[in-house]
């Protein structure tokens, strides 16, 4: 995995309102934080990111943050930990770059992609990928870009989970090993509607034979 | 149809809507969803007559996630009484929706397939809603 470069200035205003102003100019704010530096306020061009989340996962990209500071510039290597997005409008509103170490492990989150169809779905079964993303630690240029998983085996009711996965390399999954990440359903036929429209039918029929009565009653 | 089993008081006050949706805002279990695009309330009746909208059209295949629940009673007066003497009685559930809230999501079936049923899910409810897909986020 490379190392991608991201242009960042530094930001010395805070809040809310100075957020909103940074952003109508086409910047995002970011905080750059990790476990041997105090944490520095940034901001980025949007289009500088949009460049770089297009060349992977937000969560697996290793970053060189080119930092520029009173004519000085500085370069910290980074992931990204949490980009946050507005819900409805998908604009970037904030980003947190966590510094890392180069010799040291960390913890990423890697995501699944199932090669091939199953036996199952040709028999009329549901491919569910009940885990998309599964935790790995590994160096940070070991990230692998995704876990494949071979599904052609897969028959009705069958599953892979986490120790069925082998990975490449000095890369480890962490958490429970009896996960379960990819599963063959076995599908739900609806009633037929004939039979839903006949039953509503009837109790309309029904209804109707009760209202008069009930009419004269009161 | 949805509804509570339990719930501690009858009657609810109306409330705001005011805001976005900032969780459940994102496909958490399927590859394609519906996603709300304004505030509002969708009824449990609502609610059933999507679903049913939309597993009629799959036929068979295809695994759907409801991703709201209508646990807000709404009352109603009887027809033709005055207005005061208190407040009507509980006729039924809502889940009160902001915009960003995603409300289905499906998958184990074809793009153009899971797109046509949640179009025709979206006309039985009562917000605007956009179709969204893994990949979209």
């Amino acid at each position: 995995m490379e190392l991608i470069e991201l242009k960042t200035n530094i930001r010395t205003t805070v809040g809310n309102g100075p957020a909103r102003r940074l952003r109508q100019t086409g910047q995002i704010p970011a905080v750059l934080y990790g476990p041997k530096t105090e944490s520095v306020l940034l901001s980025i061009n949007k289009n500088d990111l949009d460049l770089v989340l297009k060349k992977g996962r937000s969560g697996q990209i290793i970053l060189n943050l080119v930092i520029q500071k009173n004519g000085e510039t500085h370069t910290r290597p980074a992931m990204i930990k949490e980009l946050q997005v507005h819900p409805v409008s998908r604009n970037y509103l904030h980003i947190d770059f966590y510094e890392i170490d180069m010799d040291r492990k960390i913890t990423v989150g890697v995501q699944v992609v199932t090669t091939g169809t199953s036996v199952g779905v040709e028999r009329g079964g549901i491919l569910q990928i009940i885990r998309r993303e599964l935790e790995v630690q590994c160096l940070p240029f070991e990230v692998p870009e995704s876990i494949e998983i071979d599904v052609t085996d897969l028959d009705m009711g069958d599953s892979i989970h986490v120790e069925d996965i082998s990975l490449d390399g000095d890369v480890e999954f962490l958490g429970d090993r009896n996960l379960t990440v990819v599963t063959i359903l076995t599908p739900k036929i609806e009633e037929e509607p004939e039979e839903e429209e006949e039953a509503e039918a009837e109790d309309a029929e029904k209804e109707d034979g009760e209202t008069p009565e009930a009419a004269s009653e009161e | 149809m949805l509804s509570p089993k339990k719930v501690k008081f009858r009657k609810q006050q109306k409330g705001k809507m005011r805001g976005a949706a900032y969780r459940g805002c994102n496909l958490d279990f399927g590859e394609f969803g519906l996603q709300a695009i304004e505030c509002g309330s969708i009824s449990s009746k609502q609610i059933e007559a999507a679903r049913i909208a939309m597993t009629r059209h799959v036929k068979r295949g295809g695994k759907l996630w409801i991703k709201i629940f209508p646990d807000k009673p709404f009352t109603k007066k009887p027809a033709e009484v005055r207005m005061g003497k208190g407040k009507g009685s509980p006729e039924g559930w809502v889940a009160v929706i902001h915009p960003g809230r995603v409300l289905y999501e499906m998958e184990g079936v074809s793009r153009e397939l899971a797109k046509e049923a949640l179009r025709l899910a979206s006309h039985k409810l009562s917000v605007k809603t956009r179709f969204i897909e893994r990949g979209d986020l």
